[in-house]
């Protein structure tokens, strides 16, 4: 193997419900090409879950509908 | 539980959590076990690959503690952590989406992550869902004193801790400062602590061990404790007062309602009954004259200092008297 691809799941927040909807709308038509997969979309949160390498985070803030992209760190229960 | 923290006495007189949703945001829950039958009215899974049933045990365990003690909450189940516990962000804030969606009154998140979340996704959706008037109660951790879990480090947020019998701490309990130096946990219950565990329902279904109860212990288990207060308040507040209380009533009925500071300077351990009595009694919307009563509370320790400081203050001397009796008093005086 010459090199190893990561993908790592983000969760990206966008500034409100129109840049929402145009980000779904991106990922829908041109995710593929530009190497981000749509796992999951919370529209109450205008937020969506994808699937990418973490050197397309900055292609992400570049459409200027993103106003936070961060890891999707683990989460445990909180019984000894 | 009932008798020690005054739900028995909210039970004998309709107060049941009747008609208030509670979404417990967990690993799922057995709904066909018997302390459960019914009262789950609503199930999703956002785990990839997983059932909406509960294949750990954990996600049961909380319900049923609010299934005893709101009897006639409306469950609604949110699996976002897997067979084994585990979840990740991604799935996790698929509960305040949920929560939103639903319009639900509580939810109820007795999970967590050591990670600093104070400016992230979950802090944004925490405040979201807040402004829809979901009230979200996170357990506190169990990281022992100085460290505190993510999200109920999040300013304003309610988070839960565990105490022990004597109403100390318990030596796992997480406390600290929260994001912006606000104590956390906000209050305890009797969850489970150094010397004693509760006994919950558990899933027959779990990987981990077949069983259909549990003793068990843990932030985790006193949290669904003062979810079932939260939800008794909102059905209280509803029915007889014509209003819904939001997340900052919330916290602030619960300094209150027990006038104790404890390590950390949280609430203490908050009985049932006396929240209610104090909900209903102080009403909505003193959170700004809590926080401003907390925080002359902190700068005034001498009595006589504050004696003078109120006999030169020109207001009336009704005023001056609440005033005293909540800085001296450390509550609103209700029992």
């Amino acid at each position: 193997m010459d090199y190893l691809v990561v993908v790592v799941r983000f969760i990206v927040h966008c500034w409100n419900k129109d840049s929402y909807n145009k980000l779904v709308e991106l990922l829908q038509t041109k995710g593929a090409s530009l190497g981000i997969r749509l796992l999951s979309k919370l529209p109450q949160l205008n937020t969506v879950v994808v699937e990418m390498d973490p050197d397309k985070v900055g292609k992400l803030y570049s459409t200027g509908l993103v106003r936070l992209i961060e890891a999707s760190y683990p989460f445990g229960l909180e019984s000894v | 539980m009932l008798d020690k923290l005054g739900f028995r006495k909210l039970h004998e007189v309709g107060i049941t959590g009747k008609g208030v949703k509670v979404v417990v945001a967990d690993t799922g829950v057995y709904s066909s076990h018997p302390m459960l039958y019914g009262k789950v009215k609503g199930e999703v899974s956002f785990v990839p690959d997983e059932p909406v049933t509960d294949l750990c045990g954990h996600g049961t365990s909380v319900a049923s503690i609010i299934a005893c003690l709101a009897p006639d909450a409306d469950i609604y189940s949110v699996k976002v952590l897997d067979k084994d516990g585990h979840g990740y962000l991604g799935w996790i804030l698929h509960a305040y989406d949920y929560s939103i969606s639903i319009g639900a009154d509580v939810m109820n998140m007795s999970l967590g992550s050591p990670i600093n979340c104070c400016v992230s996704s979950i802090a944004m959706a925490h405040y979201r869902a807040v402004s829809y008037g979901v009230i979200p109660v996170y357990a506190v951790g169990n990281y022992g004193a100085g460290r505190v879990s993510c999200p109920a480090m999040v300013w304003g947020s309610v988070s839960v801790g565990s105490s022990n019998l004597d109403g100390d701490p318990a030596s796992f309990s997480s406390c600290g400062a929260g994001c912006l130096g606000d104590p956390k946990p906000l209050c305890m219950e009797y969850g489970g602590g150094d010397d004693y565990c509760i006994l919950t329902a558990w899933s027959p279904e779990s990987v981990l061990f077949r069983s259909e109860t549990v003793c068990i212990r843990g932030t985790s288990q006193a949290t669904p404790i003062f979810s079932s207060i939260v939800a008794l308040t909102v059905q209280m507040m509803r029915d007889k007062e014509g209003v819904k209380p939001n997340n900052n009533d919330i916290v602030s009925w619960a300094y209150q309602s027990t006038g104790t500071r404890v390590r950390c300077g949280g609430a203490g351990v908050v009985d049932a009954y006396r929240y209610v009595i104090t909900a209903k009694s102080v009403g909505v919307g003193t959170w700004f004259l809590a926080r401003f009563l907390e925080g002359l509370r902190s700068l005034i320790t001498n009595k006589d200092v504050l004696k003078s400081i109120l006999m030169f203050t020109p207001a009336p001397w009704y005023i001056k008297a609440i005033i005293y009796s909540h800085i001296v008093g450390g509550g609103g005086g209700h029992s």
